[in-house]
């Protein structure tokens, strides 16, 4: 396992999509779409995360649901991906609490340091 | 029916096979070789032109460019889409020539049932052949010729095989493109830690 992988705005959001749902498989098309991110982004995005061992993958199994069509890549969060998105998305989660908070105060006069 | 008016039949016929042809997923060619077939129609029986209801369309042409620049507009049309059929031709027959008819025909059969269809890798084909048949395709083979410096060998074909798979699940053709085109973009996965690949041209160790 590598180190912590590069956490961007849309790696919050694939994560937070495999969260909602942490022991199913995805696939990177279902991903960018229920993400909202770009096609472009979802692959670098996802070899990053199994890199870092947040990500496991394998191939889809033939069935009759997949007849007549390509396998596709699955992925799925791995334990300490599981947990290592939870942290980032709870931090996330936090961050936005305390701007609202300080938004409420009201603004800030320009030139006072907070 | 004014001469404008009488156009709406024409191009009305087009648009209806382009959107035919792109809700039914089908290659983009397809719907150039069914406009293809309405102007050999046009150059070689009035007659039949005429009975599906086309003539009004083409005299209203024929009278907003003149009959001379229309004779050039079937023309030149006409000449593009032959020259088209011949270059997916010649795609084939270099396809068949490289990789042999009986790799192919391996490739085609029902090997193994389920998990053989399953196992079946994409073919690899000439540009040109490749672009008439799949445009996304095509860019996919772009994207994955961008991720050859970045990622070892033994990745690429599993980076490949799982965006080819992806970009085939989409039935509608211009979305299937739209989403190619967002993968050959942005190209190549990057490395764990940003890490660009060598510069002496070997590729960096995806560890």
């Amino acid at each position: 396992m590598s180190d912590q992988p590069r956490i961007s705005t849309d790696t919050l959001k694939v994560l937070g999509a495999m969260l909602e749902d942490p022991i199913a498989w995805h696939y990177g098309l279902r991903l960018s779409k229920d993400a909202g991110i770009a096609s472009g982004t979802v692959y670098p995005m996802l070899a990053r995360l199994e890199s870092a061992g947040w990500l496991e993958s394998k191939w889809e199994e033939a069935g009759p649901d997949n007849e007549g069509r390509p396998r596709r890549r699955l992925y799925r969060l791995t334990g300490a991906g599981e947990r290592a998105a939870g942290q980032q998305l709870d931090e996330i989660t936090r961050l936005g609490q305390r701007v609202r908070r300080r938004r409420a105060l009201g603004p800030t006069p320009r030139g006072r340091l907070a | 029916m004014s001469d404008r008016g009488a156009l709406v039949p024409f191009c009305g016929c087009i648009a209806a096979l382009a959107i035919a042809g792109a809700v039914l997923g089908a290659p983009w060619g397809y719907v150039l070789y069914a406009f293809a077939g309405l102007l050999l129609i046009a150059l070689i029986s009035e007659e039949l032109f005429l009975i599906l209801g086309l003539g009004a369309s083409t005299t209203a042409v024929s009278g907003l460019l003149g009959q001379e620049a229309m004779t050039y507009l079937l023309m030149v049309g006409e000449l593009a889409l032959v020259a088209i059929v011949i270059v997916q031709v010649l795609g084939e027959a270099v396809d068949d020539a490289v990789r042999g008819r009986a790799e192919k025909g391996r490739q085609r059969r029902d090997v193994g049932g389920i998990e053989g269809r399953q196992r079946r890798r994409w073919e690899r084909s000439t540009p040109i052949g490749e672009i008439l048949r799949s445009p996304s395709q095509y860019l996919v083979s772009i994207a994955v010729r961008r991720m050859s410096s970045e990622i070892p060998r033994s990745e690429r074909s599993r980076w490949e095989e799982e965006m080819r798979a992806d970009v085939d699940s989409i039935r509608w053709a211009p979305a299937r493109l739209l989403y190619a085109v967002g993968i050959c973009r942005r190209g190549a996965p990057a490395l764990p830690h940003g890490e660009s690949a060598r510069r002496d041209g070997a590729p960096q160790r995806y560890s």
